[in-house]
Order: C-alpha cells, then structure tokens, then sequence
C-alpha cells in the first residue's frame, strides 16, 4: 500500500534528517523537511516505479485508430507486464525508474518546502507563547494545493522525459530521449501538459482531505457508537 | 491530556490505561483513511494526469491544448475507457506522489490540531 510506503519513507526521512543534523524541539527547518520529503520518496518509488510505466502506456493506447476487428495491445495492466517482461525482460519493465526517482525526490522535497513554507504562514502565532497557534482545515488546504502545483515546475522537465521514454517502441536511452525532444521544439518542448498537471493539484488535494475526513468518520460510527 | 497525575480521579487512570493498546488502532486507522484519501485523489486525479501524460507523449500537432485532448478522449472512447484508462495502475500501486506525501504529512508532521 503506497500510504504505508510513505508513512514509512517520511520516518526515515525525518530519522535521518535528526540523526546527521539538529532538529530543535521538534521543529524541522525548511531544508531538513525538503531533505525528509526527498528520502521519503525513495522506497515509495522503488514499489511504484513498475506501475508507472504500466500507467503510461495504457494511458496512450486509445489514441490509435484500431483496424475493424484489430484489439488493443494490452488487455490490461496485467496483460502489460507480462508483454514488456517478454519482450525485454525485468529492465523494460522497470523502465523509467531512474527517471522517476529524478522526478519524486526532488518533486517531493520542493513539495514539503512549499507546504511548510506556506503553512506556517497561514499558521497564526500565539501572542504569549510564540508558539504556533491551532491550524485551521482551509490553511491545511491551501498549503496542499500550494505545494503541488508548485512541485511541477521544477521537474516537469524530468516527468516529460520519463513519460517519452515509458512509452517509447524499442530501446531508448535516455539521453536520445532528451535530445528527440529538444530537437522537436527546444526547451518548451519539455512543458506540453504543464497546465493539466497543475490543474490536477488543487481538486486532488481537496478530495484527498474529503477522503481521509469521511473514512475517518466513518470509522468513528462503525467502531466507537457501540460503547455507548 | 494535560491533567496532573496526583489530580487524576481512578476514573481517568483507567481511560489511561485503557488509551494506550488503542494507539496503534488508530495508526491502523490513519492508515486506512490515508488510502481513502488517495483513491479519491486518484478517482479525481486520474483525468487530469491522462491528458498530461497523452499532450507529453504526442507527436506535434496531434493536439492544439489540453481541451483538445479532453474532447478527442471522450469523443472515441467516453469517460470510463477514454479519460480513466489506466487508473488500474495507481490504484494498485502508484498513489500519486502528492498524495501520499500529504497524508503522511498531515499525520508525521503537524505541529498543531487541525480544526475545521
């Protein structure tokens, strides 16, 4: 389960983080949260990185007009596994993973930043403590969908990169991969879906919440009302 | 529970007692809303991530903007098989990087209650 991969990473990463440098009373800066949030993103990306290619390829299958009665390659993400591993074997089903990694360490650590950065922030002060004060649920929002529109722009680059080469026919490398795309348009060639990827962010960030909040209460009714 | 150990009346030693086995019921539980959140995130995700992945992936001139994509999707295929093809994946295993790092956020890292 991804959720737990994570839960997992961010310990780590925070473990990490307090065991090489000094977190004072449990309040991380902002480069020990950036570098929690990019080990964070390693185990989760060593389980995931599979399924990312299976992702992509049945994402641009449908666009290509079938002969009458021809079928689509892949049946399903099964089927696209089975497909790449004969063919090219553990190395074309686990192709990308570099790239992903180059895309979700540094995608999450600029992720954390954002949200830490934006968060305290919108985070009143207690006047007499100077401590932080109750974070409101709208803060919390904000600073989700902050942070991912504003992880994009730094690895966008990089995601286009992994998503040529996790479609591509044959062998690519990746260094032909960024080459064809610079030759086909330059710079702003790696930023075509830029604007869908940031649109994503802030309706994602909010179901996400609805998600956690509704399962949460949920639980509450099923769980706890027999006690009473 | 702030309350001093010599104040507390046997009633709230026991709910002492009684809330520490619980603790990792509700990591269990945090766990388990966690995926809730990310399988929403991806239901609505999903459609935003295809059209990116299909505008990264075409050959110029296939696609003048993301609403085009949208509409050449759902013309051939509809919604279901047009916009969420492929959703099998992050739900099996990709629940996007945002998300997850957000949960695990949200419950590692707060430094307040969040109140709503």
């Amino acid at each position: 389960m991804p959720v737990a991969v994570s839960f997992w990473g961010y310990d780590l990463g925070k473990q990490l983080v307090s065991s090489v440098s000094k977190v004072d009373n449990n309040h991380f800066s902002v480069a020990q949260v950036s570098a929690a949030g990019f080990f964070s993103a390693i185990p989760q990306t060593i389980i995931t990185a599979p399924f990312e290619r299976v992702k992509v390829l049945l994402q641009i299958q449908g666009q290509r007009q079938l002969a009458p009665g021809e079928k689509p390659r892949y049946a399903g993400g099964v089927d696209v596994v089975r497909q790449l591993y004969k063919e090219g074997g553990i190395r074309s089903v686990f192709r990308g993973s570099a790239m992903t990694l180059a895309r979700d360490g540094p995608g999450s650590a600029f992720y954390f930043a954002t949200y830490e950065t934006v968060k305290r922030t919108l985070t009143p002060k207690d006047p007499v403590t100077g401590q932080p004060g109750s974070l409101s649920l709208s803060a919390v929002m904000v600073a989700g969908g902050a942070a991912g529109i504003a992880m994009w722009i730094p690895v966008f680059p990089v995601d286009t990169v992994k998503s040529r080469l996790q479609s591509a026919e044959g062998r690519p490398t990746i260094r032909g991969t960024i080459q064809g795309i610079y030759g086909s348009g330059g710079f702003r060639a790696f930023f075509p879906g830029l604007a869908p990827a940031m649109a994503r962010a802030v309706p994602a960030n909010a179901a996400t919440f609805a998600g956690v909040e509704l399962a949460h209460k949920a639980m509450v009714k099923m769980f706890d009302s027999g006690g009473k | 529970m702030s309350k001093a150990k010599e104040a507390a009346t046997p009633q709230e030693r026991r709910e002492d007692a009684k809330a520490a086995p619980t603790s990792s019921l509700q990591s269990l539980r945090a766990l388990l809303a966690g995926g809730v959140g990310g399988v929403c995130a991806v239901i609505v995700g999903h459609p935003f991530d295809l059209v990116k992945v299909r505008m990264q992936t075409a050959e110029k001139g296939v696609y003048s903007g993301a609403v085009d994509v949208v509409r050449k999707t759902v013309a051939k295929d509809g919604l279901a098989r047009g916009l969420y093809a492929g959703v099998s994946a992050p739900l099996v295993g990709v629940t996007p990087m945002c998300e997850c790092t957000t949960c695990a956020h949200s419950f590692a890292f707060d430094d307040g209650p969040v109140t709503s």
